[in-house]
Parts: structure tokens; C-alpha cells; sequence
């Protein structure tokens, strides 16, 4: 079990990923960070399954999740994270461009535990991306570390 | 002597036992004939009049003939052509019995005309005649009979003349029997009499208690008298009328030569009439209607023939016919009487004419199957036939007839039976209502394809906003993002204007970013559903302006706010209004040391509710005022004052979902003042109270 406290952050678009980690970087939150182009690696990495089987167990200290993404979106993600007991206590940011209010209104209903609109600034981008990590990585206490349910392959 | 005598005796006695039988024949059968005219005067007194007084002798009359007969059949046992003759009086008597208790029955049932009617069939009469003719016969045989019984009993007595003494006796006695017979005979014609005059008192009482004049003529037209009614009716008295000619009568109004024609016919030709109609101008009761009877009278107790007129005066129904033929002409709706009997229209209203093209003569004279639609044929059949048999009156019904000119109209029927198998209809065109509403069907068909087609392209358009919300931004987010990453990075390797493109890379993309964001806004709120709800004008005014105050920092800004209303509205879009009217006031009031803005509402009669908000700002031009509410029109540049030109629109968008109206008017370096309406009735929702 490690100790590093860790980041997922699903988001398909490289520049997106690129001015995230930038602005994580200058909080010193960088090196922290896995990334999944999509939502269906960001369940093998929760879950320890596919190219994520052999990873040190234990859950992120939080989950940033962008809303579009191929094959497996950010909302279907998050309704399985919630759904999941053992992964349902794992906080979830959702990170997204729209400002539509039907996705937010979704967002809040599967249970999300904040809802970003990335803003076209930088300045305000890196300001929010700092917030959040400062606040889910550095102050916020998780809670106790779930047991590994009995089908896991003992290890 | 003695044996002779005895013998004598005898045979007198028989005869005169025989003579008093013929004798108590002959008084029966008087008394039936008599029994007989009770039993018709009875009926015709009740069939004229109605009264049930009449009746009563009647049915007592009835009662003696059915006694009488059998009486009558046992003083002739003895007689076979007495008793063949009274066995064919039996039947006649007991028809016309029947035949006068079938026209009290029918004057009962209340078919007054029926009754009369059957009276006028002469059926009783001829009934009578025949009764009397075989009474006459019967009669003068019994005479005879009587001489011949005389005759034997004289007979007797010369074959008896060996006893002189005795043979006095007898001729005393026969003559003593003779002088009896005929002082009985002379009492039983005095009975007659005076039975006669009691039937005639009878029938003057009937003549004197009906309600319709009548007159009684002679052959020349002369009155022999008339009845209490006439003299009310024409005002006349006896001594004026009775002996007079008709036609000086009431100052000559019956001087009318067709009707004195007809009159003077009636008795030499057996011409009697029934309800002819002749208009008269009686003095001082001016012109009326009377329908005339006429009939043959024989004059009770002799031969003399009279004539019995009675007047039926009809104005009044003819003037209610007349008014109510008025409302059948004037009517709109096709008024009319049709006959299921033999499949015509009986009488229809001139409207036919203006409805189906047919002249009423060439409407009645085509079978009403004729007109109608082949396909309604069955339907109207049956309409009619429930009608008919049933009794069951038609509502709204319809079906198609034949203009005039080919066409179909469709008629809606409302229809009551009559007896006789007739239907009093009424029946309006439809045909337009029903091709509207066809082009009402179709029109709404249309509307709902059309309002499918919005819904689909209402959805296209919301899936084209949001891709653009998502698609459009992350691009720009990069830009600003990287020219940002690419000023820190290279602080030092960038001089100034290399730092000053990146910033102008960077503020482009944020402003394209504000503009979607705006252009999303108006987009939204075009399509957003609308939630009337009461509210607070002045409660969100001091709302938005405390944020505009706030924003603009330690500007001096005197908001002016007067008394506004609670209004039916949405409240989050009227809020966009506000932000946006508000916010401009300060925006183009910031060069001002201190900038007045006042915010404002009126009733007006045509609009309903005016808002306006004023400022002491930049103003504009009149002649560009056209442009303030266009998307992306704008009448300042980014120098003087920052702005994406969507704000007014949405202002314009919101202010028209609602119903209302948008204006404005300014001059430059002067102001500006917004208007908006919203409809409403001002007197109901002005009663916001605003404190100081």
C-alpha cells in the first residue's frame, strides 16, 4: 500500500492535460498525478484491472474527471465510482468545458463532490486547478482506507 | 137462443179480444217510433253541442226500443206478416241505435269534426226512412185488419139475428166497442202531438244552447228564425231578422251573390255544403271570416223544407294563421311540412329558394328522397321512420340535398311528428361550418407537423449549443493557456512587444470566450420555458443595482428608484433585463463625477406596464436608435466602451417572450432612457407601496 497520495485525472485532450499538469506544477502537485485518456482506463486504474492489474493497491485521494471523453464520459465514470463500495468514498471533481446546467444537474445527482467549469483564462484555470488539488490532495482528510474486497487476487 | 147467444158471445168476444191486440200493436209501434227520434235527437244534440244532457235521453230512448222490441214480438204471435215485418224493422232500429251511439262515441273522444261528419253521412236518416216506410206498411195492414175484424164481428151478428133481443144487445155493445176504439185511437193521436211538441222544444232548446250562430231559412232564403248566438254575434233582434230576406240582413253584408247562389241551391238540389269560407263586412264589427254550413231540414210534423245555416266565424285563427305564415316566411332556417305517407313536402318556407335554389313549387312537386344524397338515402329513411312510428322527435340530423345547381348542401335537421304521419321540420345549412371545420382539422394538423418540425430543430439547436459550449471553448482555453504558459516560460527571452502580442493572443481569446458565452445566453434564453410567477419589481431592481453598485467600485452613483409594481413574470429572465439595462446605465454613466440613475415605471392604457431607466451617461444618436437591440450592433467602439453587443438583444428577446415592447431615446453627451413594457393591468398590480 503506498503512501503517495495520488491524483487520477481522466481527460482526453492532450493541451488540456498539458495546461493541468502546468498548473498543478506550480503547486508542487504535479508529480502526483496518473493520467487516463478516457474513462474506460480510468476504471481499470480505480478498479486494478487491464494495464492497470499490477499497481500498488489504495484509491486516489481524488478523482478529476472531464466530462467528454471517448468511448466510456466522465458521468458514466463517476455513476460507477458512486456505485462501487469499495470506490464510492473516493472523491470526485468533475472538470468540464459546458456550462450547460443539465450536465450539472446530472453531475450533482450521481453524487459528484464538486463541478468545475474550466475557465478560458489561464490565469483563473490555474487558480481553480490549484484550489482543487491544495484542497482534495493536501487538506482534505480521506477517509479510512477501505478493505480489499474478497475476490481480489491476494497479492 | 141461449146457444146462439153463447156462440156469439164467444165469438165476440175473441174478435174483440184480436182488435185489442191490434190495437196494442199499433200503440207500440207509434211509441217506438216516437223512442226513436229521442234516440236521434239525443245524439245530435250532444254531437253539436258536447253537452251530457243530451245524452241522458238518448240512452233512455236506447233502453225503451230494446223493451219494445221483445213486447212488440209477443203482440204478433199470432200474426206471421206482422211479425215478418217487425223481424226487418228489428235490424234497421237496432243499426240506427248504433249508428247514433258511434256519434256520441266519436264527438266524446273529442273529434268533433268526425261526429259531425258522420251525421252528415245521412246514414241515420236513410236508416229512418226505411224504419218509418215498414212502420207505414205495418200501420195501415193493422187497419185493415181492424175493418175486417169489425166487419166479422157485424158478420157475427146478423148470423145471430134469431135472437133479436140479443141481437140489440150486440149492436149495442159492438157500437159501445166502436165508440171505444175510436176514442182511444183519438187519445193515442193526441199522445202523438204532444210528444211531437215536446221533441220540438227539445231541439229548439239544442238550437238555442249552441254557441255557433245558426239560421234558419226557408226555400227563399228567408229567415224562419235563429238562434240566441246569432243575435248576439250580429247585434240583430227577432223583430229585425225573422220574415226578412238574408241578404238585407246587417246592412246587406250577406249580399254576396256566391254564397246566396250556393244557399238558394241547397234545397231544390240537395246541395248541402260544408265550411265554405266567405269574407263579410259586418257593420261596426268590420271584416270577418266566417265558414258556412248549410244543411237540409224537414220541418218537424210537416213537409216543408228548410234550410239550417251555421256560421263559424275564423278571423281570429285565420289572423294567428296568418301571423304565424308571416314567421314561416321570414324565418332564415328551411321551415317546413313533409308527408311520410307519400314521401313529399307538404309546404315549405320561400328560404328554400336562397338555401337550394329550388322555387318552393319545384322543391314540393319532387319526391324529399329525390333531393337527397344517394349515400344519406338509408340514413334519412331511417330518421324518418323512427320519427314516424316511434313518435321520436329529430335533433341536429344531417344530410346532404341537391342545390339547384348540382352542388350538395349539407342541412342539420330538427323535426317533430305529427299524427298522420307528418313531420314539422326546421332545417339550417351547415355546409359551411362543416368545410370550416375541415379547414380547421387541417389547419391544426398542420400546426402540430409544424410545431413537430420547431421541436426538432429546437433540439438541433440545443445539441448544436452545446457542442459549441464544449468544442468552441476548449480551443480558446488553449490559446489563452499557452500564450500564457509561453510568456511565463520565456519571460526573459521575450522583449516588450513580443510580451505585448502574447497578451493581445491571450485577450482575444477571452473575449471570444465572452461572446459565446453571451451568444449561448441569448440562445438559451430564446428556447428556456417560461415560469409566470408574481414578481417584486422593486425588490429585484434594488437587487441587481446593489451588484452594479458594488461593481463599479468607489464610483459616486445616485440611484433613483421609484415605486414599481409586482408583476406576472419570470423572474430569472426579467433579472437578465435588469442586469443588462442597469449595467449599461453605469457603464455609459462612468465618465460622469456622478453619474444619476433613475429607474421608473407608468401605467399606460395601451401597453399595461412601462418601465423606464435613465441615465446621465454618453447617450447616442437618435438616427442609430434602430440599431441598439440588433445582436452584435453596437453604437460605441471597444475604445470608448467595452461590450460584445448581445446584452440589448436579450433585453429585446426576454421583453417580447413576455409580450411587451422595447424603446429608447437619447442624445449624445446628454443620456440615454431604456423603456421596456410588459402587459398587465397596471390598476391591479400599482399597488406596491415603495418607501422612501
Amino acid at each position: 500500500m503506498s503512501d503517495i497520495k495520488q491524483i487520477l485525472l481522466a481527460e482526453d485532450n492532450p493541451n488540456d492535460v498539458e495546461l493541468t499538469l502546468a498548473a498543478l506544477a506550480e503547486h508542487h502537485l504535479a508529480n502526483q498525478v496518473v493520467v487516463v485518456p478516457d474513462g474506460a482506463q480510468a476504471l481499470e486504474f480505480l478498479r486494478r484491472t487491464g494495464r492497470f492489474a499490477e499497481r500498488a493497491p489504495g484509491n486516489p485521494v481524488v478523482v478529476l474527471l472531464d466530462l467528454k471523453m471517448p468511448r466510456v464520459d466522465g458521468l458514466e465514470v463517476l455513476r460507477q465510482i458512486k456505485a462501487d463500495p469499495g470506490l464510492r468514498t473516493t472523491p470526485v471533481v468533475m472538470l468540464t468545458s459546458s456550462r450547460e446546467e443539465a450536465d450539472l444537474v446530472r453531475s450533482y445527482q450521481l453524487g459528484t463532490n464538486a463541478y468545475v467549469v474550466k475557465p478560458v483564462g489561464f490565469e483563473e484555470f490555474v487558480d481553480a486547478v490549484k484550489q482543487l488539488g491544495f484542497f482534495w490532495a493536501v487538506i482534505n482528510e480521506p477517509p479510512a482506507r477501505v478493505t480489499p474486497t474478497a475476490t481480489e487476487p491476494a497479492r | 137462443m141461449a146457444v146462439a147467444a153463447t156462440y156469439a158471445v164467444r165469438a165476440f168476444n175473441s174478435t174483440n179480444a184480436s182488435v185489442r191486440r191490434t190495437e196494442a200493436v199499433r200503440r207500440e209501434m207509434m211509441e217506438l217510433v216516437l223512442v226513436l227520434q229521442d234516440v236521434e235527437i239525443g245524439s245530435r244534440g250532444y254531437i253539436l253541442t258536447g253537452q251530457e244532457q243530451f245524452v241522458e235521453p238518448f240512452e233512455r230512448g236506447a233502453a225503451k226500443v230494446r223493451q219494445a222490441l221483445p213486447e212488440l214480438r209477443h203482440l204478433t204471435v199470432d200474426d206471421p206478416h206482422a211479425r215478418e215485418r217487425l223481424d226487418r224493422m228489428a235490424p234497421l232500429i237496432a243499426q240506427r241505435v248504433e249508428h247514433a251511439a258511434q256519434g256520441i262515441a266519436l264527438r266524446r273522444s273529442g273529434a268533433t269534426a268526425a261526429a259531425v261528419a258522420h251525421v252528415a253521412t245521412g246514414e241515420g236518416k236513410s236508416l229512418m226512412d226505411e224504419i218509418r216506410r215498414l212502420f207505414d206498411e205495418l200501420r195501415q195492414r193493422e187497419d185493415r185488419r181492424l175493418d175486417e175484424r169489425l166487419a166479422a164481428v157485424r158478420r157475427t151478428a146478423t148470423w145471430t139475428t134469431t135472437a133479436l133481443a140479443l141481437g140489440l144487445t150486440i149492436d149495442f155493445v159492438l157500437l159501445g166497442l166502436v165508440f171505444s176504439i175510436a176514442r182511444q185511437g183519438l187519445r193515442i193521436r193526441a199522445r202523438a202531438v204532444r210528444e211531437l211538441e215536446e221533441a220540438r222544444k227539445y231541439s229548439d232548446s239544442i238550437v238555442e244552447t249552441v254557441r255557433e250562430p245558426l239560421l234558419i231559412l226557408s226555400e227563399d232564403l228567408h229567415v224562419v228564425r235563429a238562434n240566441r248566438a246569432f243575435y248576439r254575434k250580429f247585434a240583430a233582434t227577432p223583430a229585425g231578422t225573422e220574415g226578412r230576406p238574408l241578404r238585407e240582413l246587417a246592412g246587406g253584408s250577406w249580399q254576396v251573390p256566391a254564397l246566396l247562389d250556393r244557399l238558394a241551391a241547397v234545397i231544390p238540389q240537395h246541395a248541402e255544403f260544408d265550411d265554405l269560407e266567405v269574407v263579410q263586412e259586418i257593420p261596426e264589427r268590420g271584416r270577418r271570416v266566417h265558414l258556412l254550413t248549410a244543411r237540409e231540414l224537414v220541418r218537424p210534423g210537416s213537409d216543408a223544407r228548410l234550410l239550417l245555416l251555421a256560421i263559424d266565424d275564423v278571423t281570429a285563427r285565420r289572423a294567428a294563421e296568418e301571423e304565424r305564415d308571416r314567421f314561416f316566411n321570414i324565418s332564415l332556417d328551411l321551415l317546413c311540412i313533409a308527408s311520410a305517407a307519400d314521401g313529399r313536402f307538404k309546404q315549405v318556407s320561400p328560404t328554400v329558394t336562397d338555401m337550394l335554389g329550388w322555387t318552393p313549387e319545384e322543391f314540393l312537386a319532387q319526391p324529399y328522397m329525390d333531393l337527397i344524397h344517394p349515400d344519406d338515402r338509408a340514413s334519412s329513411q331511417a330518421e324518418v321512420e323512427r320519427q314516424v312510428r316511434l313518435g321520436e322527435k329529430v335533433l341536429n340530423f344531417e344530410n346532404r340535398f341537391r342545390h339547384k345547381d348540382g352542388s350538395w348542401r349539407i342541412l342539420s335537421w330538427r323535426s317533430v311528428p305529427q299524427p298522420g304521419g307528418l313531420m314539422y321540420a326546421s332545417a339550417r345549412d351547415v355546409t359551411e361550418h362543416r368545410r370550416m371545420d375541415h379547414q380547421i382539422r387541417d389547419l391544426n394538423a398542420e400546426l402540430s407537423r409544424r410545431a413537430a418540425e420547431l421541436e426538432a430543430a429546437n433540439h438541433e439547436l440545443e445539441a448544436f449549443s452545446y457542442s459549441v459550449s464544449h468544442d468552441l471553448r476548449a480551443p480558446l482555453r488553449h490559446i489563452d493557456g499557452f500564450a500564457n504558459l509561453l510568456a511565463r516560460n520565456n519571460r526573459d527571452r521575450l522583449d516588450e512587444k513580443g510580451r505585448r502580442h502574447v497578451d493581445v493572443i491571450a485577450g482575444a481569446a477571452r473575449k471570444l470566450g465572452i461572446l459565446i458565452d453571451e451568444l449561448l445566453t441569448f440562445s438559451r434564453m430564446g428556447r428556456a420555458e417560461m415560469r409566470h410567477t408574481p414578481t417584486d419589481m422593486r425588490a429585484l431592481v434594488a437587487e441587481v443595482a446593489a451588484e452594479q453598485n458594488a461593481a463599479a467600485g468607489d464610483r459616486r452613483i445616485d440611484w433613483r428608484i421609484g415605486p414599481l409594481p409586482t408583476v406576472a413574470a419570470d423572474p430569472a429572465m426579467l433579472r437578465q433585463v435588469w442586469v443588462n439595462l442597469l449595467g449599461n446605465a453605469v457603464k455609459y454613466s462612468r465618465e460622469r463625477a456622478e453619474a444619476v440613475i433613475a429607474v421608473s415605471h407608468r401605467a399606460d392604457p395601451r401597453l399595461g406596464h412601462v418601465f423606464s431607466v435613465r441615465d446621465n451617461g454618453a447617450g447616442f444618436d437618435m438616427q442609430y436608435a434602430g440599431k441598439l437591440f440588433g445582436v452584435f450592433q453596437r453604437l460605441h467602439t471597444d475604445g470608448e466602451f467595452e461590450g460584445t453587443g448581445v446584452g440589448l438583444a436579450n433585453v429585446r428577446r426576454i421583453v417580447q417572450r413576455h409580450g411587451g415592447h422595447t424603446w429608447a431615446e437619447g442624445a449624445p453627451g446628454v443620456g440615454a432612457t431604456f423603456h421596456f413594457s410588459l402587459p398587465g393591468h397596471p390598476a391591479v398590480n400599482g399597488r406596491n407601496p415603495t418607501p422612501p
